[in-house]
């Protein structure tokens, strides 16, 4: 079966801050590119950033970059690659200065310097004391990005394709990606995009847990779509739990509450995390509050009927500070919970937010395979999907915006390079489309199978009761078997809508089947992983072991199959950070 | 309005944050969606056009439409969502 062929130089997939951030910097070279979108781009998940982006301009007080670079090697408990993190914060003032230039209002002091807060993990002289380094837009720093990158994509002239999902992608002979199968909603065709170059920025897949702060676009088509296709995904065992998602609902509340003075309680009124963190206490890292609130919950100062929960107090900064800095937090405690937060704390548990692991790349946003670092020729990627790898174990708050926007021009700069080398795009090979095809009439055909809704909900609880915030060897063992089970029952989906046109229960099923392997990826890769490091936290390997484990793990689906690389020790430009305790 | 538009305003419920995702299907799982009658599901359609920021100060009270039928559509999703006091 022939499928309608439609040619760009690039194609880019997803239209969050990644996606837009790489598509403008291909555009304005003059690369014919066209992103790919499930949602309307501005509808991106990168709009619910709130807290702000990092950039060590030292508007209010000393700062510059290599602190940053420590804070972040620091953050990620030393499974980041420095020359990527070294990159990632020397270019993060030029970053946020493009972002300004674009357009993007940002919060102001009263010289007309950017407003800059302190924000979790984020120190001075190489960890000594909080630094003031977030640059924000109130509590809508992603939301005016993604703006403003749109924006500047139009008068680019990026071509945009939007309620279009991207399915598989194209590799020919040599390994080499020379396109990606799409389909197209409204009418239901599916095509084929060939293209010199494809670049994934995805975002996320933390959906795969019953808490999530993320929206429910978030299904992991990117890293789905690589592991098909015979690639690795890199330290997909370590998720980032933010600490103060709302109790029962999963809505995050920013840390920029805490940046303006909020704190945490246990049941005893306690403000606990000084007996966890007595120097950063409520701004230590994110995996050392989410773990500091869940050892109060399991040893019975939590709060509530339940004492499932602790509270965020931040009443004392009066409703002014509240409504003026934090606006919409209010609201949402009121309409979700019913709680005022000017006259009671709010109620908060740990709740996943961000995968730091995914497709892995370089600092120029090439994909590399296996542990001598293959570059896959024509593929690329950016953002939360890829993993270049800048988090680590453990991503710092505000680290994630500028991670879209460095890393975004950086694989964008690099397609340049690339796509300057051929005048066509490379062959499609004879059989481009067949995989997709089949994989499309198996979920046609089937007349009787499982429900979507049963699968998805079996996934994420057992994700959540098996690989969250506290694993030991039992508890994942057992989700590994747990997972494969669904994963075998996924195999069968079943959808009764069998239309052509618009068919949302075909396109929610397409996406489980990328989130599934997410899953799946995650809980074999934790169960191997015998120590704790940032996100990663075992009860029963409690001490981080950079002997045997200060090593990336790259995980295939072919035979869940696990290999392992190093981490990259040689910075740029500067010495090498050597490991520490990671105390704050 | 055909099934085809339905699925389609459905579709395009899905939004940037988790707050906008759970106030819209908590309308469409909780009944509200289903009962919208013609002209309604023409305000729906116009409504989910609006940017995402401006969507959430609407839920949360922060503004109001100077089309009433469009207002009466928000404080639909809005009420169905309220947290009741138990």
């Amino acid at each position: 079966m022939s499928l309608p062929i439609l040619k760009f130089d690039a194609v880019v997939v997803g239209g969050g801050g990644a996606g837009l951030r790489a598509a403008l910097q291909l555009s304005e070279a003059g690369v014919k590119t066209v992103v790919l979108s499930k949602v309307f781009p501005t509808r991106s998940h990168t709009a619910a950033a709130q807290g702000g982006i990092s950039a060590s301009f030292g508007n209010s007080e000393e700062d510059n970059w290599h602190w940053h670079m420590y804070d972040t090697v620091k953050g990620a408990d030393w499974l980041g690659d420095q020359d990527s993190i070294e990159f990632m914060c020397k270019q993060a003032t030029e970053a946020v200065a493009e972002l300004e230039h674009y357009g993007m209002p940002f919060d102001r002091l009263e010289n007309g310097k950017i407003y800059q807060r302190p924000f979790g993990g984020h120190m001075a002289e190489f960890g000594k004391k909080p630094v003031r380094r977030a640059c924000a837009v109130a509590d809508r720093t992603g939301h005016a990005m993604l703006h403003a990158l749109y924006q500047r994509n139009v008068k680019a002239q990026t071509h945009f394709f939007v309620e279009w999902m991207a399915l598989d992608l194209i590799r020919d002979k040599d390994g080499d990606v020379v396109g990606v199968t799409a389909l197209e909603m409204e009418t239901g065709q599916v095509y084929i995009i060939h293209a010199k170059a494809v670049l994934f920025a995805t975002g996320g897949s933390g959906r795969i847990y019953q808490a999530s702060t993320n929206a429910f676009i978030n299904t992991g088509d990117g890293v789905g779509m690589a592991l098909r296709a015979g690639l690795p995904v890199e330290d997909i065992e370590f998720w980032q739990f933010h600490p103060t998602g709302l109790y029962g609902a999963g809505v995050l509340i920013t840390e920029g509450v805490r940046g303006e003075g909020g704190y945490l309680l246990n049941a005893n009124g306690e403000r606990f995390m000084e007996r966890y963190a007595p120097t950063a206490k409520d701004l230590a890292s994110r995996d050392v509050v989410s773990r500091a609130m869940q050892v109060e919950i399991n040893e019975g100062r939590g709060c509530g009927a339940g004492k499932d929960h602790v509270l965020l107090k931040l009443d004392h900064l009066g409703a002014e500070v509240i409504d003026q800095r934090l606006p919409g937090i209010r609201e949402i405690s009121i309409q979700f919970l019913g709680i005022d937060p000017v006259k009671q704390p709010i109620p908060v548990v740990p709740t996943c937010h961000y995968m730091m692991g995914g497709i892995p790349t370089n600092y120029r946003g090439e994909v590399i395979d296996g542990v001598d670092e293959k570059i896959v020729k024509g593929f690329y990627a950016a953002g939360e999907c890829a993993c270049a790898s800048v988090h680590g174990a453990n991503r710092l708050g505000t680290n994630s915006l500028l991670d879209l926007v460095v890393f975004g021009k950086s694989a964008g700069n690099s397609v340049i390079e690339y796509v300057k080398t051929m005048d066509e795009p490379k062959e499609l090979p004879e059989n481009a489309a067949e995989f997709t095809l089949a994989r499309l009439a198996k979920l046609e055909a089937a007349t009787s199978g499982e429900k979507l809704a049963d699968v998805r909900r079996d996934m994420q609880v057992c994700m959540q009761q098996h690989a969250s915030v506290f694993r030991t060897q039992k508890v994942l063992d057992e989700g590994v078997a747990n997972i494969l089970d669904v994963y075998k029952r996924a195999q069968n989906l079943y959808i009764d809508d069998k239309s052509k046109v618009f068919n949302t229960a075909r396109v929610e099923a397409l996406e489980f089947l990328n989130t599934i392997e997410v899953a799946v990826a995650t809980m074999v890769a934790a169960r191997e992983r015998t120590e704790s490091r940032g996100a990663h936290a075992r009860e029963d390997y409690p001490d981080r072991n950079d002997e045997k484990w200060m090593k990336h793990t790259l995980y295939y689906s072919n035979g869940n199959r696990l290999e392992y690389k190093e981490v990259h020790t040689k910075p740029l430009s500067v010495d090498y950070i050597p490991p520490a305790k990671r105390v704050y | 309005m055909d099934y085809v538009a339905v699925e389609k305003l459905k579709w395009r419920s899905r939004r940037s944050m988790l707050e906008l995702d759970l106030y819209f299907e908590r309308f469409i799982s909780g009944g509200g969606f289903a009962e919208l009658n013609e002209t309604e599901l023409l305000a729906y359609q116009h409504l989910i056009t609006l940017d995402d920021a401006d969507l959430l100060l609407l839920f949360q009270g922060k503004g109001e439409l100077a089309d009433p039928e469009l207002q009466n559509l928000v404080n639909k999703i809005a009420q169905q969502n309220f947290y009741k006091e138990v």
